[in-house]
């Protein structure tokens, strides 16, 4: 459970993910793009790190231990429906995309098929941010 | 009452013996017959016949008698009685003989068919039952063959999934390093860098196909009919794409378009990599000559028609193509060792799921081919801007 305040923030980011690798690769990209970052490694972490931080965006894997995504989110929601939630995921499985889908509550990137420049993107766009 | 006649029958029915009788049956008009049924003997054996002539030879023998002799008529008549009853006796004695004979005969048949069907009923129980037991052990081993084939699919499933995360850690490094986020780097290092990045992207793709034909046999949803699709900007995404390649084999790629734009529902994503395993193909098997590229539009389908002056396809080949065998020819092998002979049976499996079909025609080896993807469209545009944005985009 980290945060990082870095020059000139304007939004803020919780990024949960359990693999340490790609978490720090996140970080990295996000913090060099001017954006402010909290991190948890599991759904619980999520839960209390998206109360204490309240950030703009959480950016969420799906498989994790302890909690997955899908339950944080729904638990975060339940208290802050306004909650932004982006998952960021590696399950390429067709039945999961079409729950997220169907729930429309929340959006979805494969990790794989993207470059950390298109994730920013992708965020940037998301959260109106130039 | 006599319900049935047939030649050879021995009835001992209703009308006993009498119904067996050739005189009396031709007497009474019943069908007529060569033999005696009773006797089953020809009329000239036949002991009612024989009997009946001895009895009148007798009799009149004794009247003959009584006349030379001047005998009593009424002891003549008492003993041609006598005589009479004696032979008819005779020949009864003879008939009931014949009846139990013929009684005996029929029981002993009727107790044979009886054993026989008997004997028939179990062994079509038995072998029913083994039958039935072989369909057990065979359900079975179908059974556990599936589960196998299940549990075979979800491994290999879990394991794309855990080699994909660090594949994209991998990828994630060697952007953060292009991008420039740890400082700059020599020439040389971005040049490896580079090399690890492209070859990292390259096994991710590999890892996403093996995925994809994973989940397509475990009969999962993978392909999700939700974009609507203008192929246009594909169909320049992936001339793009294969441009450097083509020039550098000396190749020549043209583009033959349709009136006006048209739309597809469908998977983008899946659907560019189903269309650019077709481009790939064509510039992979071709050394000289180029690729032509026709869309054309029938009724409510557009056909793409990829054709090149390649290395073409043996006939025996062209129905196997899109089968899950990922054989490759050995001509396809000599011109390009590294394919995996997945992406024909992976793309046709994504142009299905989306209610398209997917053919090849060659004329043999050498020959060339064309492979042909039919799509079904869900909206055209025939306005001058969008048949603009479409030439402009591939001229």
């Amino acid at each position: 459970m980290k945060t990082n305040t870095p020059r000139g923030t304007s939004k803020k980011i919780l990024i949960v993910e359990d693999d340490e690798d790609f978490l720090s690769i996140l970080k990295i990209k996000f913090i060099s793009e001017g954006f402010s970052i909290a991190t948890a490694k599991d759904g619980e972490e999520g839960i209390i790190m998206a109360e204490k931080e309240k950030p703009d965006l959480i950016m969420s894997d799906i498989l994790m231990p302890i909690m997955d995504g899908i339950e944080m989110a729904r638990k975060i929601k339940e208290s802050d429906k306004d909650a932004q939630i982006l998952f960021l995921t590696n399950i390429q499985d067709a039945d999961y995309a079409k729950r997220l889908e169907n729930s429309k509550e929340f959006d979805y990137l494969i990790k794989a098929d993207l470059r950390i420049d298109e994730i920013v993107e992708k965020v940037k766009k998301k959260l109106g941010v130039k | 009452m006599v319900n049935t006649y047939s030649k050879g029958e021995i009835k001992i029915g209703e009308l006993g013996y009498v119904n067996k009788n050739c005189w009396l049956a031709r007497n009474l008009n019943y069908p007529p017959t060569k033999h005696c049924q009773f006797c089953q003997l020809k009329f000239n054996d036949c002991l009612f016949f024989k009997y009946s002539l001895i009895s009148l030879v007798l009799v009149l023998i004794i009247f003959s008698i009584a006349f030379l002799t001047e005998g009593s008529v009424s002891r003549l008549l008492i003993i041609s009685v006598f005589t009479l009853i004696i032979v008819y006796g005779y020949y009864f004695d003879k008939s009931t003989e014949s009846i139990i004979e013929a009684n005996f005969a029929q029981k002993k048949a009727k107790e044979e068919l009886k054993d026989l069907s008997e004997n028939l009923q179990q062994k079509v129980d038995e072998q029913t039952k083994e039958l039935r037991d072989a369909y057990e052990v065979e359900k079975n081993a179908r059974k556990q063959l599936e589960e196998l084939g299940n549990v075979k699919n979800q491994f290999l499933m879990t394991v794309q999934h855990h080699l994909r995360t660090p594949l994209t850690s991998m990828r994630g490094y060697a952007d953060l390093l292009l991008g420039g986020t740890f400082g700059k780097m020599s020439k040389k290092i971005r040049n490896i860098v580079e090399r690890f990045e492209v070859s990292t992207v390259s096994m991710i793709k590999m890892v996403n196909e093996f995925l994809d034909i994973t989940q397509f046999q475990l009969g999962k949803e993978v392909v999700r009919l939700k974009d609507e699709i203008n192929l246009c900007p594909i169909f320049h995404d992936i001339a793009k794409d294969i441009e450097l390649e083509v020039k550098k084999k000396g190749l020549y790629l043209k583009l033959e378009k349709p009136e006006g734009v048209c739309f597809v529902k469908g998977d983008q994503e899946k659907l560019k990599i189903a269309l650019v395993n077709f481009f790939d193909n064509a510039v992979k098997y071709t050394k000289e000559g180029g690729i032509t590229v026709k869309l054309k539009i029938n009724d409510k389908k557009l056909i793409v028609q990829i054709t090149d002056t390649g290395m073409g396809i043996p006939k025996d080949r062209l129905e196997k193509l899109f089968d899950m065998t990922f054989e490759r020819s050995d001509e396809a092998k000599k011109s390009f060792a590294s394919g995996r002979g997945i992406g024909l049976y992976l793309s046709s499996q994504v142009i299905k799921a989306h209610n398209g079909r997917v053919w090849a025609e060659s004329e043999g080896e050498g020959k060339g081919s064309t492979f042909n993807i039919e799509l079904p469209i869900e909206r055209r545009e025939e306005d001058s801007v969008a048949s603009l944005q479409f030439k402009n985009k591939f001229s």
